[in-house]
Formats: structure tokens, sequence, C-alpha cells
């Protein structure tokens, strides 16, 4: 069998246990009133909080690309992260929908610690810094449901996720500032919140 | 079989002593936010969790060693980065000996030598670091399922990530295509 098949299967398996209005709003867990947050949250729960911050990604990723903002380099690494960025996301089949628009993908963006918004980033240099922070989001939110997830096969999974994000900071980090040594700058990797 | 010369001495014990001091650290901050603590495990887990933190422990003396035997031989931005990385490896080191400590059991000390490859050349140098990684990270991942549920798996999670930085790095600087896969598995 193919590893692809078996990732889906095992993500598939976990969200299956998800309630469908969690699936049909991927902010719903994350929403939810503080009495409600403080019951255990289910496996299904837990990749659905991450799937969310990555078709966050997909989306901003998508934006920024079609803004005349990065040059041939910037484009180019966008375009490859942004490949990987939707394996991310299409590693389950059942992955909710992404932002609806550009406003939404906003508010999206103003409930993370990322300074910048889609609809007011013009340079280049304020893409990348976005796409960086964004990265970051992405990193914590697999960090902590990995710290939750009581499935190993799917904290195995996360952490390949996570582990690839973290390249893909780096990635983004050397080529706004062209510095090796900032581009991997501490030896454990945790995202932020 | 690389063994330590005269001017890796230095940077080699300077190497353990930083293991020290970061194992009391680690050990320090070993408090879970989620899961069971490492030293209120039972004794089986325990024993567990310590046998394959030591296993890992004995792969990151490994890549110690070779970047301490490495630095030496290249060029920059490989160079910077190589001491970089070291620096990362023995805090790995450290982490996962205070872990193996609040687990009641002995951390494994490095071997007196390891038997790397001679890589004549930087670029055969790099090649060589960077196939230690990909290794590491493998090694990782399927301990990460092993492990006892909770912080020390996202934990040993945030290690994985910090090497697939540097493989990516590694892949740069090598000219290769950097990050070519969306789930890093180190077998790619």
């Amino acid at each position: 069998m193919a590893r692809g098949t078996t990732r889906r299967r095992l993500l598939g398996r976990a969200i299956a246990a998800a309630p469908a209005a969690c699936l049909l709003s991927p902010a719903t867990s994350l929403l939810a009133a503080p009495a409600a947050r403080a019951q255990p949250q289910s496996d299904a729960d837990l990749l659905t909080n991450a799937l969310a911050v990555q078709q966050l990604e997909v989306y901003a990723y998508r934006r920024l690309l079609a803004s005349t903002a990065l040059d041939g380099d910037a484009g180019a690494l966008v375009t490859h992260l942004l490949a990987l960025e939707v394996q991310h996301a299409a590693a389950s089949g059942t992955v909710p929908s992404g932002p609806a628009d550009l406003a939404t993908a906003d508010r999206e963006l103003a409930r993370h610690p990322v300074a910048g918004r889609l609809a007011g980033t013009r340079s280049q240099h304020d893409c990348v810094k976005l796409l960086i922070d964004l990265e970051s989001v992405a990193e914590g939110a697999c960090y902590a449901a990995i710290m939750e997830l009581s499935d190993a096969g799917v904290a195995r999974l996360a952490a390949e996720v996570m582990s690839s994000e973290a390249q893909q900071w780096t990635l983004l980090d050397q080529l706004q500032h062209r510095d090796v040594i900032r581009a991997v700058p501490g030896p454990f990797v945790e995202g932020t919140k | 079989m690389v063994t330590p010369e005269t001017s890796r001495r230095g940077l080699l014990s300077a190497s353990a002593l930083g293991i020290l001091l970061l194992a009391g650290c680690g050990g320090a901050s070993g408090g879970r936010r989620s899961g069971q603590d490492l030293s209120t495990l039972p004794a089986a887990p325990r024993a567990h969790d310590a046998a394959i933190l030591n296993s890992a422990l004995d792969r990151e003396h490994e890549l110690i060693a070779a970047y301490t035997a490495g630095v030496p031989l290249l060029d920059e931005p490989g160079k910077l980065a190589a001491e970089q990385f070291l620096g990362q490896h023995l805090a790995h080191a450290g982490r996962l000996a205070g872990w193996i400590k609040r687990a009641r059991a002995e951390p494994n000390k490095p071997l007196a030598a390891y038997p790397l490859s001679q890589p004549r050349t930087a670029g055969e140098m790099l090649a060589t670091l960077h196939s230690l990684e990909a290794a590491m990270i493998t090694a990782y991942l399927a301990a990460i399922p092993q492990l006892s549920p909770g912080k020390l798996r996202a934990d040993t999670a945030s290690i994985v990530a910090n090497e697939a930085q540097h493989t990516a790095v590694l892949e740069s600087v090598l000219g290769r295509a950097p990050a070519p896969l969306a789930l890093v598995t180190g077998g790619g």
C-alpha cells in the first residue's frame, strides 16, 4: 500500500470520530466557550485545529503568490512551499475548507501571533515576514497537538508535518535575511501559539 | 575510523561539559504540561522510555563527533552552519541526558571513536553530515510512537524539527533542492 494512502487512512480514522459540526467549521474547537475548552480534546479536535492552520497557510501562500510583490527567487520558493502546504492539507480527504475570502483569512490571522495582514501586504519583505510568522503558528499547532494526541501513529505523522513546517520556516528566513545562523536559531522547535 | 585529535580534544571536552550542564537544565525543566512526568511513571514504562532515549543519545553523540571532526574541513557557509548545528546537537544530547536521569537511568556516554566514513573534501563531509542527520530523523520518528504520550513526545518532535532544519540548510549548501518532500521522514 502506498505510504500516502496509509497516512490518509490514519488521519481519516482519527477525524472520522469528530462531530460533524466540528468538521464543517474549522474554527469550532478554537472558538468554543471556555467551559467547553476545559474538556479534554479528542484526537479529532486536535487535528481539526492543526488542519485549520494548514488551510490558512494554503490561502495565504496562494494570495501572496498572486500578488506582484515577489521577485523570481522568492516566487520560486513560495511556489515550492505552497505545493508542500497543499500536500499537508490534503493528507486527509476530510479536511475542512479554508477561509472563504480575504476578510475571513485576515480575521483568522488576527487570532494568531502574526503581525501582518494579507490585505495590507505590499512588499516582498512583508510577504515573507507574514509567511514566516504563519509557519511558526503551524509549528506550534503541531507541537500542541502532539502533546495531547493519544494515537501514536498520528502523533508521528504530526511530527513529520511539523518538521516540514520547520524546514519551510528556515528556507523563508534564509530568503529574507541571507543568514544561515539566523535561519536555524535554536535547538528546539516549538513554534508559537 | 575517526579518533579525537589533539586539536579536537578541547572541543570534545567542551562538548562533554556542555552536556553535563545542559543535562541539569533538562532535568529541571522536565515537568509535563500533559501526560505523566517521567520520574513518576511506573518502573516498566520508565525503563522503556529511558532505553529509547539512550538509543537517541547514542546517535546524538555520533553526530557530535562527526560535526567536531567535520568543522575543520569545511569552508563558509557550511562551516558556520556546522558550528551552529554542533552546538544544537550538544543541546539535544543535554536534554536527552536530563530526561534519562529523570527516568532514574544512567545516560550513555560517548564512545572513544566512531566508525565514520573518510570524507576528503568539504562536499563529501557535508554529504556525510546530511546522511547522519537524515538517519537521526528516521530514528527519532520511529521512537516517537514508542515513547510515553504527552510532553515527552512533543519535545522529541521539537528536536526532530530542528534536525529537519539542519538537513534543509545542508541541502542548500550542497546545491541540492532543499526540503523536497511534504512529510519529513529522513528517508527522502
